[in-house]
């Protein structure tokens, strides 16, 4: 599993690692074989432009985060797990808490998956596939919801 | 923590979610119904449904709960409870043949 945010944040401090390296590793464990089905959109390379360009002194610098579907990212649609809103007008600003990370210096690598209209907590969805549950790595179990994507990222131990 | 236990007849005509997600939904649901995912739809559709007292009496039943919950929470500082009774079932049990649309 990979460190979590803080530690990935100390080892940079420290200059064990960089802006690069933490972006990378992030995008390869989002397409890992356990995270098929956990994003909905990803931005990877908009992640790694956004990543290049940050102020160091931001307490998010150089890592990443996602967001749920529902969540407006201006300039893009917000389905909500949907396809009959894929294609809805984008929206004009970011939804304050994703305002807010990226205000501190965060990189948006994607958006995650969740039961359609978030209108359930067993976290199926017909449209973008349904991220397996991260305990069992046998048997494709419901991840719960409606942050399925969500919960699939953590417990797999990427952003 | 008995009034959990309420929840279900309480919720038993759709719950305010349906009624709120229908009010958004309807004029989508005209255009776009099939794009949905069935499930989904289903549980949006109950509250086109809902009927008027019906939707009063959970105003009201929802004030009433609230009250029990307060009470029965009392003394208490944290409540920690998992967060689904049973293991997760697999996916192929909850959604045959459904795991993916676009493949």
């Amino acid at each position: 599993m990979h460190p979590d945010l803080h530690a990935a944040r100390l080892a940079i401090e420290a200059g064990t690692s960089d802006a690069r390296t933490e972006i990378e590793h992030a995008i390869l464990a989002a397409q890992a074989a356990a995270n098929r089905h956990t994003f909905t959109r990803t931005l990877f390379d908009e992640a790694r432009r956004e990543a290049a360009t940050v102020d160091r002194a931001l307490p998010l610098a150089d890592l990443a985060f996602s967001v749920k579907d529902l969540f407006d990212v201006a300039n893009q649609p917000t389905p909500a797990g949907s396809v009959v809103l894929a294609h809805a007008p984008a929206a004009t600003a970011d939804a304050p808490a994703v305002a807010r990370l990226r205000a501190a210096g965060g990189a948006l690598i994607g958006r995650t998956n969740t039961t359609e209209f978030a209108f359930s907590g067993v976290g199926v969805n017909p449209n973008h596939g349904t991220p397996a549950n991260a305990s069992d790595p046998v048997t494709p179990r419901i991840p719960g919801g409606s942050s399925s994507g969500g919960a699939v990222s953590v417990a797999t131990g990427q952003p | 923590m008995s009034p959990l236990a309420d929840l279900p007849a309480i919720n038993a005509t759709g719950g305010f979610s349906a009624p709120e997600a229908y009010a958004w939904h309807r004029l989508l649901l005209e255009r776009s119904g099939a794009g949905y995912d069935p499930r989904v739809a289903q549980r949006i559709l109950k509250g086109a449904t809902m009927k008027a007292d019906e939707y009063l009496d959970l105003v009201r039943a929802r004030c009433a709960w609230i009250a029990r919950m307060e009470a029965a929470l009392q003394g208490f500082d944290a409540v920690l409870s998992p967060t689904a009774p049973i293991t997760a079932p697999a996916i192929a049990s909850v959604a045959p043949g459904a795991t993916c649309r676009s493949g």
